[in-house]
């Protein structure tokens, strides 16, 4: 099933989003903590990678296991976000 | 054992293989051997990860194709080196197959009025992706359970002073405090963010001292 059009169309108009989704398609997984480390996001100002995970999760580009502290929350790319991070990418080649 | 004739190569008393059948046989290997490299190192997973019903798919994928590939190449393969190199036949039969197929066939994709009728190369995609996302799910999975379990034992077998004094040795002095520092800000248990920082971190270097270490008695 392919991601429905308005999905991807919100993830072309996020920019944290789609460099979410870009660095965890990268490197396959990323703990919370990484996460706000890339971004450089103090832990008050997690909160756009903390909105652009819940709308990668919810499309399902990307899953989520759960650590008894959310700093180790791991994000973890799924089919269909490589399948959409490829799309990404190639339309910014193009 | 006994030798092959001219048409096939030596095998078990009685039974030999024709060129074709060894050539088939040897794309299952060498077919086999890539996806086994290769999914791992997309995945950054362990094997064991790796290994799975969407992994025997994405196998079975490439198998069908190498092997029909080197089915196609006999007719195809110059005749004067058949003949100069005939025992090594099978090895070059399969070994084009498998090379045209990952090279060729599985870059294809044909059209027809827009519409794709042969998308090899969208195909073996999504049996990649299904393969690769598989295996980081698990690995993902495993190495936080490795974690929270070495974790819980490390604060179950260290003081908190220990527990600060192996962070150190294995980092620095600065990371303690600075570990400090981010539990502070998620408010979180600072023992526990430490234990489970040093478990993800470095996992074998913490498991080893959560192994040498015993419990602490109970306070």
């Amino acid at each position: 099933m392919g991601l429905a059009s308005s999905v991807f169309a919100a993830l072309l108009q996020d920019t944290v989003a789609r460099k979410v989704l870009e660095a965890i398609a990268r490197e396959k997984k990323l703990q919370f903590r990484d996460l706000s480390k890339v971004f450089q996001l103090e832990h008050v100002e997690g909160k756009d990678a903390s909105k652009a995970l819940e709308l990668l999760k919810t499309a399902g580009l990307i899953g989520e296991e759960t650590a008894p502290i959310a700093d180790f929350h791991t994000y973890y790319v799924t089919a269909e976000g490589l399948s959409t991070e490829r799309q990404l990418r190639r339309l910014k080649a193009a | 054992m006994t030798a092959g004739g001219a048409s096939g190569v030596p095998g078990v008393e009685g039974f030999a293989l024709s060129p074709v059948s060894t050539a088939l046989l040897l794309s299952l290997v060498f077919t086999s051997l890539i996806c086994l490299i290769e999914i791992p190192s997309r995945s950054k997973a362990s094997l064991r990860a790796c290994l799975g019903g969407s992994f025997v798919v994405y196998v079975l994928i490439f198998i069908v194709g190498n092997a029909t590939a080197t089915l196609l190449a006999p007719p195809l393969a110059p005749t004067d080196l058949s003949a100069a190199l005939a025992g090594w036949a099978p090895l070059f039969y399969a070994f084009s197959g498998v090379f045209a197929f990952q090279g060729i066939l599985g870059n294809t994709n044909v059209t027809f009025f827009g519409q794709g009728v042969l998308t090899i190369e969208e195909w073996i995609a999504k049996a990649r992706d299904n393969a690769v996302a598989n295996a980081v799910k698990k690995q993902t999975r495993l190495e936080l359970h490795r974690a929270q379990q070495c974790a819980e034992d490390l604060r179950n077998k260290l003081s908190p002073a220990d527990l600060n004094m192996y962070v150190a040795r294995y980092m620095n002095p600065e990371t303690v405090k600075k570990l400090e520092a981010d539990a502070a800000n998620a408010n979180a248990d600072p023992g526990l963010y430490k234990a489970l920082w040093f478990a993800m971190e470095k996992p074998e270097e913490a498991a080893a001292v959560a192994r040498r270490r015993k419990k602490l008695p109970a306070s």
